[in-house]
């Protein structure tokens, strides 16, 4: 039986983490269908989805031999290591289409990114990338890129949102993702449009 | 997911340097309604006009508010208007009827304008050319949303000089029938060599003959995105070279007509008709950040008219057609910098300072992507003086293969240096005057054609 999970590695950085962590999971007979990496304040951030062929011993005995090999792999880099296994639906979800990116910038304090959320949370929104930016922070920067749903409108969620955020002095953009995409990528707009 | 500072220099076009979709022009071919009863052409002008663009408004505001642009105008360009003024014992209470039924159809529709009450006329002039050309004064000052073009010029045919004494006397009879609104007619006229087909912007916009029934054309404009990267580059780098403003402008004008492109073809297929053509131009508005004189002085240039002007001219008119090119499918249109004078805050203040000359400009437009624009004359400019300013735009288009344009407003009663406001858009100035205004009247009045210049010879 084949089986994907999920690992989440935080560690120190330096030089030959991905080398390292990618060494153990190949060893193990691990094939990786998805990598995100970052450094996020300093700390070395991978989350990537690897599958394997055979989970002969059983789905949670293979969990802890994930864990175990990368914890090892990476003992001299404080590391957290987080596994687990993907569900078939999970998997099958895809990224939707009609993205919007909401884009808000302002001064950094407590609490924005909370305010932010939980406003999109209130009108059904998902969020499916999150970024913030607060190393400048009279200009702290969050982008997101979001799911509207149906029934909900660009101009609704933004009025709603400028609302609640511009007493708080920030300013807020909810642009649909192709007018980013068509400013900034080369490639036939038809392309982006679906035609 | 895109590079923050792709998402940040993206809202920064929209929200801070007046990035706008200028405007959304459909393209209505009327051919089809000629009719023998003339009342029965009308009507079906009406007819056919509302129900090709019934829904253009809202799809283009749908559109817009998608992407969160402006779409600032939506406007309607037809076929050339004296083809259905071709007809036996026509008058020019005829022309006026038909421009009253195009004028109801825009009110009707929601459009703020309607281009291509048009004559071509750059070789010879049918019976319904002339018409239409006799009727603009009194089109003109009847109708609010008519805008009115004539071709007299190409490079494959010359100038039709009869034409351009002609139409120049009308536009001196088109500011007087305006009288009231300060010869606000004139402002919808204007006079083309080498007149592109698919302009969608006005008062030249045009559905050519051999365009499509039915077509979605869109004008980008964004002269504070040019203007702003330039200042960019400049405290990058410091002192940039000309090579380096070159190619931040190109660049620019590639984001800006893939914006566009975008939008343009969201429009079309939402209302199921083709997509034409971006016409990227740099088109101001009165508005202070909106000006295309503005990046000349971010150039370096501190004074706008002074030697170097017309090179500046030429490095961003050059500058937007590359980029443009590469951005769209299909560009067209007049694609490039526009000059008028009225809707350019910063143009506007140096003929007023007097640093910027009829005759400067005249040199600017033989480089720049139309001709003078939107230029206020004194009330008692003759229609010879007009006939000599067209002749002199029509040779600089003629020889350089490219359009130029004469659209000038001799104001009733103004003099030099008097203060004019028609406000929106249209903006206001200072009239000014040619050095030399007379003395030519023999050579303008010779009729006759001017022949194709050598370089039209191609086949």
């Amino acid at each position: 039986m084949s089986m994907t999970y999920l690992v989440t590695v935080v560690a120190s950085d330096r030089p030959g983490v991905v080398r390292d962590v990618s060494c153990a999971l190949f060893d193990m007979g691990g094939n990786l269908l998805d990598v995100r990496q970052t450094i996020v304040g300093g700390i070395f951030v991978l989350n990537a989805t690897v599958s394997f062929d055979s989970v002969a011993d059983g789905i949670d005995a293979m969990r802890s031999s994930i864990t175990t090999n990368v914890l090892k792999a990476l003992a001299a880099d404080k590391p957290d290591v987080c596994v687990r296994p993907v569900a078939n639906e999970e998997q099958s979800r895809k990224q939707s289409s009609g993205n919007y990116v909401l884009a808000v910038t302002g001064s950094d304090k407590p609490g924005r990114v909370y305010k932010i959320s939980s406003i999109l949370a209130s009108y059904g929104v998902n969020i499916e990338d999150w970024r913030y930016d607060s190393r400048d922070a009279d200009h702290a920067l969050s982008i997101g890129l979001v799911k509207l749903p149906d029934g909900v409108s660009r101009e609704e969620l933004e009025n709603a949102l400028r609302k609640e955020l511009s007493p708080l002095g920030l300013t807020t953009s909810l642009r649909h993702e192709n007018i980013f995409r068509a400013t900034n990528e080369v490639g036939p707009i038809a392309a982006l449009l679906g035609e | 997911m895109l590079e923050t500072s792709e998402i940040s220099s993206t809202i920064r076009m929209i929200h801070e340097e007046h990035l706008d979709m200028r405007t959304v022009t459909m393209g209505i071919n009327l051919n089809s309604c000629v009719d023998s009863s003339f009342a029965k052409t009308c009507d079906c002008v009406y007819d056919r006009i509302c129900r090709c663009a019934g829904r253009l408004v809202e799809a283009a505001d749908r559109t817009g508010a998608r992407y969160g642009v402006e779409i600032v105008n939506k406007r309607i360009s037809i076929s050339p208007a004296s083809i259905l003024l071709e007809g036996e014992g026509r008058t020019v209470d005829d022309a006026v009827a038909l421009a009253n039924a195009l004028d109801r159809a825009a009110e009707s529709v929601g459009v703020n304008l309607l281009g291509g009450f048009t004559a071509l006329v750059q070789k010879g002039m049918t019976r319904g050319e002339a018409l239409l050309i006799d009727s603009l004064p009194a089109v003109l000052s009847a109708t609010k949303r008519v805008c009115a073009s004539v071709n007299v010029a190409t490079t494959k045919a010359g100038i039709n000089a009869d034409a351009v004494m002609r139409v120049a006397r009308k536009v001196v009879e088109t500011a007087k029938a305006s009288i009231a609104d300060r010869g606000f007619g004139a402002a919808k006229l204007v006079v083309f060599a080498n007149q592109p087909e698919d302009n969608p912007f006005m008062a030249g916009a045009l559905l050519g003959p051999g365009e499509a029934e039915c077509v979605i054309n869109v004008g980008v404009s964004g002269p504070g995105v040019v203007k702003r990267a330039i200042d960019r580059l400049k405290k990058r780098v410091g002192h940039p070279r000309l090579d380096q403003i070159a190619e931040e402008a190109k660049h620019t004008a590639y984001r800006v007509t893939r914006v566009g492109e975008l939008i343009g073809h969201e429009v079309a297929a939402a209302l199921g008709v083709p997509f034409g053509v971006v016409d990227l131009a740099l088109a101001p508005t009165p508005a202070v950040g909106d000006s295309v004189g503005e990046i000349y002085q971010s150039m370096g240039l501190e004074r706008i008219g002074a030697p170097g002007t017309t090179a500046a001219v030429m490095i961003i008119n050059d500058a937007v057609k590359k980029g443009g090119s590469f951005a769209s499918v299909s560009v067209g249109g007049l694609s490039g910098a526009f000059i008028p004078v009225m809707e350019d805050h910063a143009l506007s203040q140096a003929v007023t300072e007097g640093s910027l000359t009829l005759e400067k400009l005249e040199a600017m437009t033989a480089v720049c992507s139309v001709g003078l624009d939107m230029i206020l004359l004194p009330g008692d400019t003759t229609a010879e003086t007009i006939a000599g300013i067209i002749l002199d735009e029509a040779a600089i288009g003629v020889v350089n293969r490219k359009t130029t344009a004469v659209r000038v407003i001799p104001v009733p009663g103004a003099k030099v240096g008097d203060e004019i406001d028609f406000g929106g858009l249209f903006g206001g100035g200072t009239v000014t005057a040619p050095k030399c205004p007379g003395g030519n009247e023999t050579f303008v009045t010779a009729g006759g054609r001017i022949p194709a210049p050598i370089n039209s010879l191609t086949n």
